[in-house]
């Protein structure tokens, strides 16, 4: 009986002593987040994904401080959650969304979130905002306020465009005689005749790639079809389309094999986006597709030889096309008035033509505003920069690309499939034919 | 026919050296990689996978600390990592023992039940664990990780020790209990030393899961105080921003103890994988 007694008493302080020190590494209850600090300043949850080695972490940091200088921020704080890389944030974010934790300011990383949370009615809606700041509201055009549009109301605060051409090396199409468009090639012929010349040189043409979502094969496609007149041009402009066994799509998707076997690096199949860069800064590729945010990387040494900045010229597709999509904007979580007033003068913040500018500069961030005055020391300072602004305005053609529009289980078929069109393990009908039944499980 | 049999014995013996080779270059090849690379710059990574860095300097490594905050998600993992170790290979060296020993009632329901865990699909249980977690009190804990970690590692290392104790002969404990053991006795002192290679193996599984494990101390932290090392990796990788250079860096500052405490135990693995083999 007593050593009964014993062993239990001895039982219950094992399970003690493992308690307590199991609750030695929790956390104690006035340790989380407040909505105002001591100083009755408003405390603003904010989840950055903006860390890291990420293009635009400087900017932000400089955003988030500046903001605090402000009238409307000088009564801020922000308490950040730090998530590097947008894939994992989007993961979290969708967590969020459904269980109704959202933060306060809710950055935008693509992926489809902004009707998710406009659904769930986790996110506040924006109009009201916008409708009373005419003057912040003239900063959009009805494009990119309608992309973040949702059932009649905007969600989002959209703080960039998005728009890729191609890059090339001048010295690479001098070595092989072909005089560079001052805009595009006029036609797809006339770019793969070039293509031709460049090969007769013993110079690889394009870059390509197939893994992580084959980011460059899709601006390429992307551009193949948006430039195949009006039908494929719609088709690009489409939202979440579903049926890819169009005439336009299987051609370019004929072409994009033809580009694998004929025109590209022997790594493109299988390869992802960093190798294929570094073909490019090498000058073992003459043409890149990309958009702006690439150009710091020209003059970074860890990335590109000295002097390859020089070397780079840009144009658009071929027959004046250029990828366009407005992007996701940044939405408001709070559900307290003085914090959704503090969340809205950030985003004001965030979207003011300085600022706007300051991201082109730190970061190659495309201003949301049409006609912002761009300062002429930007422009002397970066002339690669200055050019894209002036370039962009030449396009006769503009289409969205599969990252902005396509779902994501499509955009991930298209990134499986690649490898066996180029191989020519499936015909470009069957590519198509699988990106179609792929976007039709969205419709089950 | 001498000199038939020593060629057989020499060429067995080349045959015998060339796997030896082949398998200690796939163990140690991905390492000695890595090693390497954390010296290149991200050109050279680009460029050629397998060419020698142009200079040994330690830049990748400053680097690396910069951009992320390792020594502290370092020793997040070591603290969490190790408790959930300790919690799973206690809980498991007991109840284990008594599933595979004893006949009770809901013996077969337990089984089930830990079974079905096996089941459980990370994403479908992290919404609930992140409301659940939010009330106690325990998210973005230590506490909390440890917890996951602990009860994610049981199913598997439930079926490794029932198996183990198994092989053990109940000659022993009938001894000892004819000797004037008790129970607890019996365990701690007979049953226990005699499941160490067991308890190893186990303990060596739940270090490399939970070192690795991504989602969950993602999902159920949002600051510092309980992030693990693969958070502080993904520092270094961002859209058309990666930093290999570093990221090799604090791969390979980051995987140093795992082959540590391989290495310190690896003896007790190699009994446990060949423990039974032998017996007739």
């Amino acid at each position: 009986m007593k050593s009964k007694m014993l062993k239990r008493l001895l039982a219950s302080a094992v399970m003690g002593t493992m308690i307590i020190s199991l609750a030695a590494c929790g956390k104690s209850g006035d340790e989380k987040s407040s909505d105002a600090d001591d100083s009755g300043k408003v405390v603003l949850d904010v989840i950055n994904y903006h860390v890291g080695t990420d293009y635009a972490a400087d900017y932000y940091s400089y955003l988030f401080e500046e903001f605090k200088k402000t009238e409307e921020g000088k009564n801020v704080e922000f308490n950040f959650e730090e998530i590097p890389t947008t894939d994992a944030y989007n993961q979290k974010i969708k967590l969020l969304i459904s269980s109704g934790d959202l933060p306060d300011i809710v950055f935008n990383g693509g992926n489809n979130i902004t009707e998710l949370a406009a659904k769930s009615g986790k996110v506040a809606d924006l109009t009201p905002y916008f409708e009373e700041d005419a003057q912040w509201k003239a900063l959009f055009d009805d494009t990119s306020l309608e992309f973040n549009t949702v059932d009649g109301k905007i969600y989002g605060v959209p703080v960039s465009k998005e728009i890729s051409y191609i890059y090339y090396n001048k010295d690479l199409f001098k070595q092989a005689g072909i005089d560079a468009p001052e805009v595009a090639f006029a036609s797809w012929d006339e770019f793969f005749a070039a293509c031709d010349k460049l090969k007769e040189a013993g110079i690889t043409p394009v870059g390509m790639d197939s893994a992580d979502s084959g980011w460059l094969t899709n601006l390429w496609m992307s551009a193949l079809i948006g430039t195949a007149g009006d039908a494929g041009n719609e088709w690009m402009n489409t939202m979440y389309p579903t049926d890819f066994n169009t005439a336009e799509v299987e051609k370019a998707a004929e072409t994009i094999q033809k580009m694998f076997k004929e025109y590209t690096t022997a790594d493109a199949v299988g390869g992802k986006y960093d190798p294929m860069a570094t073909h490019f800064f090498n000058g073992e590729v003459a043409m890149f597709p990309n958009g702006p945010w690439m150009i710091p990387d020209f003059s970074q040494e860890e990335k590109a030889p000295e002097g390859f900045y020089d070397k780079v010229g840009i144009m658009l597709m071929p027959g004046n096309g250029m990828e366009m999509v407005p992007t996701p904007g940044d939405m408001v979580g709070a559900t307290e008035e003085d914090k959704i007033k503090a969340a809205v003068a950030f985003l004001k913040f965030e979207t003011t033509p300085e600022n706007q500018i300051k991201a082109l500069e730190m970061t190659g961030l495309q201003p949301v505003s049409n006609n912002l005055d761009i300062p002429a020391e930007l422009t002397e300072s970066d002339p690669l920069m200055a050019q894209v602004l002036e370039i962009q305005n030449k396009a006769e053609v503009t289409y969205g690309q599969n990252q902005a529009y396509w779902y994501q289980n499509t955009i991930d078929t298209f990134s499986t499939e690649l490898p066996e069109l180029a191989y020519g393990n499936i015909t470009p009908k069957e590519f198509c034919e699988k990106l179609t039944q792929s976007a039709e499980k969205n419709q089950e | 026919m001498k000199q038939t049999s020593g060629t057989v014995i020499f060429t067995s013996k080349v045959v015998k050296y060339i796997f030896m080779i082949f398998f200690v270059f796939i163990a140690v090849g991905p390492i000695v990689w890595a090693f390497i690379s954390s010296f290149k710059t991200y050109a050279e990574i680009n460029s050629s996978a397998l060419s020698w860095p142009s200079s040994f300097n330690l830049e990748n490594y400053k680097a690396a600390f910069k951009f992320a905050p390792i020594a502290k998600y370092f020793l997040n993992s070591v603290i969490i990592v190790g408790c959930s170790v300790l919690v799973t290979v206690a809980l498991v060296a007991m109840c284990s023992y008594i599933i595979s020993r004893f006949e009770f009632k809901c013996k077969t329901l337990i089984i089930l039940l830990i079974s079905a865990s096996l089941m459980l699909p990370a994403q479908a249980i992290s919404q609930p664990l992140f409301a659940i977690f939010q009330k106690l009190g325990i998210f973005d804990t230590k506490l909390g990780l440890i917890i996951v970690y602990s009860a994610m590692g049981i199913p598997m290392s439930f079926f490794v020790m029932t198996s183990y104790y198994k092989t053990i002969s109940t000659a022993l404990e009938e001894s000892a209990y004819i000797d004037g053991a008790t129970f607890l006795q019996t365990f701690i002192h007979i049953i226990l030393p005699l499941a160490k290679p067991g308890l190893v193996t186990i303990a060596l599984l739940q270090f490399i899961n939970t070192w690795n494990e991504f989602y969950f101390a993602l999902m159920l932290t949002s600051g510092d105080t309980a992030r693990t090392v693969p958070i502080a990796l993904n520092y270094y990788m961002g859209t058309f921003a990666n930093n290999y250079s570093a990221l090799f860096a604090a791969v390979v500052m980051t995987v140093l103890p795992t082959i540590l405490v391989f290495i310190i135990l690896q003896r007790q693995v190699m009994e446990s994988l060949t423990a039974g083999a032998v017996k007739g």
